[in-house]
């Protein structure tokens, strides 16, 4: 075997690739040959320096970035994801997917014909004022960081519903609270990452616990209640990160 | 996530549906990220080209065979954006400005610190192709035939290209004094 055919087999054996007979071939040769021992020494060395550069987390805001970028990608094209739904649901199951079309349209064709302004009122969000205009309204983003956690928030309020989309890395797990000063909310999360850890009626709390990688939405009932303020903050041992959204009085919007 | 629920998100995706690309964004941004890392040496680079390799995957995505393996086929767009980027780049910002801020665990110890250091140092002495096929094997940790996968070259050639690629780094790190002599 030949020089370059036995540095060959150490990078084998090194690498986890040497058949068993390959590494004992290599192993009698190292007992004996002081040279190939220190040249296998110097390689093992490498692998092990190389072993030792860890993968570093991106950005925090990274994802909600692409996020955002992503969606106005999509807003020259946009293919609306309750219609994605709907043609899954076509394609997995076509005849359930045509039944309910059925009945949905019947139960539409149901409401109009008995007049029902209020149904129609119900179906286009109109018994949940809390803006002014139904149009959902935006606050810009935020970034918390309380130890090795990081996330970006956005709040919006549409109707009577103040959405949060949470979006980051919480790798030794972090309490997330919004505290919205409206007594009887209620809440509920979805998307990964996070779990709904208490919901303070009396006090319009609303407490999560996050996980390792985040990208969830916290929907929060107002029951029409006027929105203020929201406070959100971060909380991991390391500290606690805040941040206080003008959600603007009832009417105006953030 | 396993391997079926990946392509009925990528499916999803194909049919335009943005939050389904955006749960493929987040299980794969960390590992490209460290891969643009790797490559360019600079934070704010490595950010840019994260973002653009997704957004162009999520163009592109209409043709993509789900017979393939995802992960290939974003590293291999990774790789070229990096590649091209590279190209075009002509001042380089000094590394230890650039992994100062990587290394924010305070648990790290001072001499992984320096290794670190030293191997990003000894990577930019090699040239972008042997670089990637180092990253690829002892960054991300693929396996020969993932590696040829990506590289679109036969796992026996990712032997032979890596070993030829290590052989360039060993002395670079000898000189450098991150292993033993």
């Amino acid at each position: 075997m030949n020089d370059a055919s036995i540095e060959q087999l150490m990078h084998d054996v090194l690498d986890g690739v040497a058949t068993v007979e390959e590494k004992q071939r290599l192993e009698q040769r190292l007992a004996t040959e002081p040279v190939l021992r220190e040249r296998f020494s110097e390689l093992r060395g490498m692998f092990e320096a190389l072993g030792r550069v860890p993968l570093v987390d991106p950005p925090a805001d990274l994802h909600a970035e692409l996020m955002h970028r992503l969606e106005a990608e999509a807003g020259r094209t946009r293919n609306p994801g309750w219609l994605v739904a709907f043609a899954d649901a076509f394609r997995a199951r076509p005849v359930p997917a045509f039944a309910m079309t059925g009945l949905a349209i019947a139960a539409l064709a149901l409401l109009l014909w008995s007049g029902g302004r209020s149904g129609l009122d119900r179906l286009a969000g109109k018994d949940a004022p809390v803006a002014g205009t139904m149009a959902p309204a935006t606050a810009p983003a935020t970034r918390l960081e309380a130890g090795d956690a990081r996330v970006s928030v956005t709040a919006l309020i549409t109707g009577r519903f103040l959405v949060f989309t949470i979006d980051g890395a919480a790798p030794s797990g972090a309490a997330f609270d919004v505290e919205t000063g409206i007594p009887g909310i209620d809440g509920r999360i979805e998307g990964e990452g996070a779990s709904l850890a208490g919901i303070g009626a009396s006090t319009g709390r609303v407490s999560l616990t996050l996980e390792r990688s985040v990208l969830a939405r916290l929907t929060i009932d107002t029951h029409a209640a006027p929105i203020g303020t929201a406070e959100v903050s971060l909380a991991t041992p390391a500290g606690t990160d805040r941040h206080e959204f003008a959600l603007g009085p009832r009417g105006e919007g953030p | 996530m396993d391997e079926n629920q990946e392509i009925q998100l990528i499916q999803r995706a194909q049919r335009g549906d943005g939050r389904a690309f955006g749960k493929l964004a987040l299980e794969y941004q960390r590992v490209l990220f460290n891969l643009a890392l790797r490559m360019t040496r600079n934070r704010e680079d490595a950010r840019d080209l994260t973002q653009a390799v997704f957004l162009k995957a999520y163009r592109g995505l209409a043709g993509f065979d789900t017979g393939r393996r995802f992960y290939s086929w974003l590293y291999r767009i990774m790789l070229n954006e990096s590649l091209n980027f590279l190209g075009t780049r002509r001042e380089q910002v000094p590394v230890a400005e650039n992994l100062a801020d990587v290394q924010r665990s305070p648990e790290d110890d001072y001499l992984n610190s320096v290794i670190q250091q030293t191997i990003q140092t000894a990577l930019e002495e090699l040239n972008p192709d042997q670089r990637q096929i180092i990253i690829l094997r002892h960054f991300l940790h693929l396996s020969y035939e993932e590696m040829g996968e990506v590289l679109e070259i036969p796992a026996k050639t990712v032997k032979s290209r890596l070993f030829t690629a290590r052989q360039s780094l060993a002395p670079i790190l000898q000189r450098l004094g991150a292993h033993p002599a």
